[in-house]
């Protein structure tokens, strides 16, 4: 071995003993451009836009009659516009169409009617309008009926912007129409949103057009309203009714995978990236997986975030997120996701991951995940960890928030106690995990925590009053004395063989 | 000239041999096997985990603010993990954005995060591969950009480039990492003021206000900030209040007249009005009211909304009759009834 070789080969050991990184070498998963490599893939597929013909002024004419007409037929009638501007006309009237959208100087009458013949079109172009006038329209009405027309097209590429809608809007009425047009492409993310208004909504009409929306919603998916939401919610997400994504939707969900990068510095568009994927179906979980295998850290390790935001309907992703332990930078991310998506064969992997040896940041990100999975299995792992004594305090406090989880939180509950009276200590995630195990066990109705919750629950300070950090320590020491008061008689036979 | 070129590269090349060596055999016991905690920082470092810990860096994971519903939710918001309790920036790389990390979350943003470096070491100002951290000299660790991956998400380093603070050369921690005492010697204070820090807050900007013939005119001005005013955008809020001073004596509610501040993503209606650097706004008080003797008072809000502290009831700025309430004094003038500011 040459001189060089043997003092780079020291250094780069020196590099890999250091920092968090104490774990075993594992082999690291391949790395590819997997999202540049989608991307130009559907660009191929895609083809070049469309090119549009000009409208001479004949036809200018004809599109604009259109409009009036349009705004000024009722019933029967209103159908020969909707008819014309497809047959007479085609994609050419969207330009034309959209300059009336925009035109607020005009009458609400004829904007509205533009927007329909917008929608009538079906046009990749004429949603990109309505989708425009949805995110960026001052007038709430306008943001509506925009939607409500983007609900009746086969434009699904705009479901992402939708869900990203959802999120900012504020205005109720709106988002009637935003979930509406969201359940139309299958998506059931305005779910929260369409019940909140059928129970709470403005007025009548409002709540009764909620009721109808969620009403017909359940009757495709052949289940009852009330279960439409943990439905979505679940590993049997699938069985509600299932989209078939265009190849330009399917551009868009890369786009938004794109957004993780390196290369994108402001979180913000981080943030709407990942809020919106993780709000969409099924399907997207099996089509973004593979980002997982990127080269860029970054979009590896928010494609993990994204998969555990979106819970258990994620469980398709279960074995790439497996197989994504075995890359160091994205081994805690990924057990994260695992916990939360509930991939049982996951439970020993993240059982090995937890154990001592293994990069700290790794073993807290399993222990966590391990009471995440509700798995009973986890437990002996948990256990092991659990051990004030040895082990750095924030890996206790996982493991001691995991035990609660998996109903085994009566063995640390005690030491949570104690945390909540040590300054030093995570008193906020003590206090969680304790508040955790009284309300689990009072919902199961052992004796005694009923009553505990409640005064638990009144230590709180009034709600919605944001506490100053003087009281929030009066708040832990105050709990903490409680909890001592109580836990003889939560937990007698416990304290007993401990000689607490 | 070549030769003993040749002969000082083999004397460094050997120096580095050795010293690879050493470092390999004696300290390896000398420090912790694998960096879990700050608080593995505190018996050589005394001073500085003090002045750390005491800090809003160190809070950024326990603040209540931080943790309130509209805020973070205890952080069930998870988009402001990212900032709040972040991978080691040397890891994630300088200048690109932050990533969150699973563990030791309460300690916010602490002395792994800032110094840990990937191979182990720690960032600091001088190399001793001998002591427990084994510290080396990393000057990045005083950059802008350093600073900037989870201040930049607020633009407040973009900011400071286009300021004279940057053609000085005086970057974030001129102001925000002040030294010991004022003492080079004494090392840089880790308790990084900010936002929360009143006295340097008032130092930022100066409020004015005198008598005309239509009225009274109102100046607010950033005179010592490198950044907006403020620059936390979104969350933090300055707010202009006046009211009319009752010959009586008699405390007469107050009325809004401006707010800067930079509103949430989603509050698409309202304009961002931070004060950039350097920037003096004029503000108008005109109306029958506005003839007698009146005082203006500018406050500094480390949440935007106000509200009731007792029962947390939220208030329109409308509804304010007591801005300080809820929020801390900048500064305060007085205008009289004849003429010129007190």
């Amino acid at each position: 071995m040459s001189l060089r070789a043997w003092v780079t080969g020291s250094v780069l050991v020196c590099i890999g003993c250091g920092g968090e990184s104490d774990s075993k070498p594992s082999p690291a998963p391949k790395l590819g451009p997997v999202v540049s490599e989608r991307l130009a893939d559907l660009a191929q597929q895609l083809g070049a836009p469309e090119i549009l013909l000009e409208l001479d002024a004949q036809d200018m004419e004809e599109v604009d009659g259109l409009v009036t007409m349009l705004a000024s037929s009722k019933g029967a009638l209103r159908a020969i516009p909707l008819e014309a501007i497809r047959a007479d006309v085609g994609p050419a009237a969207i330009g034309r169409l959209g300059e009336h959208v925009a035109d607020s100087a005009r009458e609400t009458a004829l904007r509205l009617a533009a927007a329909e013949l917008l929608g009538a079109l079906d046009h990749p172009r004429a949603a990109e309008i309505l989708m425009r006038q949805v995110e960026q329209a001052s007038e709430p009405w306008m943001r509506s009926w925009c939607a409500w027309y983007l609900g009746d097209t086969s434009q699904d590429q705009v479901l992402p912007r939708l869900l990203r809608r959802l999120r900012y809007e504020k205005d109720p009425g709106t988002f009637l129409w935003l979930g509406r047009a969201l359940l139309h492409f299958e998506n059931y993310a305005g779910l929260a949103a369409l019940e909140d208004l059928a129970q709470r909504g403005a007025d009548e009409t409002q709540r009764a057009t909620a009721t109808e929306l969620l009403q017909a919603a359940a009757e495709r998916a052949g289940v009852e309203p009330t279960q439409l939401a943990g439905l979505w919610s679940s590993q049997r997400a699938d069985e509600l009714p299932q989209p078939t994504p265009s190849l330009r939707l399917r551009r868009e969900v890369w786009k938004l995978v794109n957004e993780l990068s390196e290369e994108h510095f402001q979180l913000r568009g981080v943030d709407d990236a990942r809020h919106v994927l993780s709000n969409m179906g099924p399907w997207v979980a099996r089509e973004i997986a593979p980002a997982l295998g990127d080269t860029d850290a970054h979009v590896r390790l928010h494609t993990a975030q994204v998969l555990e935001r979106m819970g258990p309907r994620a469980v398709s992703s279960g074995p790439a997120l497996l197989a994504a332990l075995a890359d160091p930078r994205l081994a805690p991310a990924a057990a994260e996701a695992l916990g939360r998506v509930g991939h049982p064969p996951a439970v020993s992997a993240l059982a090995a991951m937890s154990a001592p040896g293994q990069a700290h940041e790794l073993r807290v990100a399993a222990l966590r995940a391990l009471g995440r999975t509700g798995l009973a299995d986890g437990l002996p792992s948990l256990r092991a960890a659990f051990q004030p004594d040895r082990e750095p305090t924030d890996l206790c406090l996982a493991a001691a928030t995991a035990m609660v989880l998996l109903d085994a939180g009566d063995e640390v509950a005690p030491w949570l106690g104690q945390q909540l009276a040590d300054p030093l200590a995570d008193g906020e995630g003590a206090e969680l995990a304790l508040e955790t195990w009284l309300w689990r066990n009072s919902q199961a109705e052992r004796k005694g925590f009923g009553a505990a919750l409640e005064a638990w629950r009144a230590a709180a300070g009034p709600p919605g009053v944001i506490p100053s950090l003087d009281q929030v320590r009066q708040r832990f020491g105050d709990r903490s004395q409680l909890l001592s008061q109580l836990l003889p008689g939560l937990l007698p036979e416990i304290l007993q063989a401990t000689g607490d | 000239m070549r030769m003993s070129a040749g002969i000082f590269v083999s004397a460094m090349f050997l120096w580095l041999l050795v010293s690879l060596l050493i470092t390999g055999g004696s300290e390896a016991t000398a420090g912790p096997q694998t960096w879990t905690s700050s608080r593995q920082c505190m018996p050589c470092h005394e001073e500085v985990f003090a002045e750390w810990q005491d800090s809003w860096h160190a809070r950024s994971w326990t603040d209540p603010d931080v943790r309130a519903p509209s805020q973070s939710n205890n952080f069930q918001n998870k988009d402001c993990i990212d900032c709040h309790a972040p991978r080691p920036v040397f890891e994630t790389g300088v200048g690109n954005r932050v990533l969150p990390r699973s563990s030791r979350r309460s300690e916010g943003v602490d002395c792994i995060a800032c110094h840990l470096l990937p191979n182990g070491r720690m960032a600091g100002t001088i190399d001793n591969p001998r002591a427990a951290c084994k510290p080396q000299a990393t000057v990045q660790l005083q950059r802008e950009d350093y600073c900037g991956v989870c201040h930049n998400q607020h633009k407040t380093v973009d900011q400071w480039r286009d300021t004279a603070w940057a053609e000085r050369g005086e970057g974030c921690i001129h102001c925000h990492m002040p030294f010991r005492d004022g003492d080079p010697n004494r090392g840089r204070h880790h308790g990084m003021p900010g936002g929360h820090d009143l006295d340097l807050v008032a130092s930022a900007v100066t409020l004015t206000a005198q008598r005309d013939a239509n009225g009274v005119g109102v100046q607010v001005s950033n005179v010592a900030a490198a950044h907006s005013y403020p620059t936390d955008e979104r969350s933090r809020a300055s707010d202009l209040w006046w009211r009319p001073l009752a010959e009586s004596g008699e405390e007469l509610p107050w009325r809004h007249l401006h707010r800067i501040r930079d509103p949430y993503r989603w509050e698409v209606d309202v304009p961002s009005t931070l004060l950039m650097p350097a920037e003096e706004r004029e503000l108008r008080i005109d109306g029958p009211e506005a003839t007698g003797s009146l005082e203006v008072l500018l406050v500094y809000k480390l949440t935007p909304f106000y509200r009731d502290r007792a029962t947390g009831e939220p208030y329109t700025l409308d509804q304010v009759t007591d801005p300080l309430s809820d929020s801390q004094e900048v500064h305060r003038v007085t205008v009289d009834r004849a003429g010129d500011a007190k």
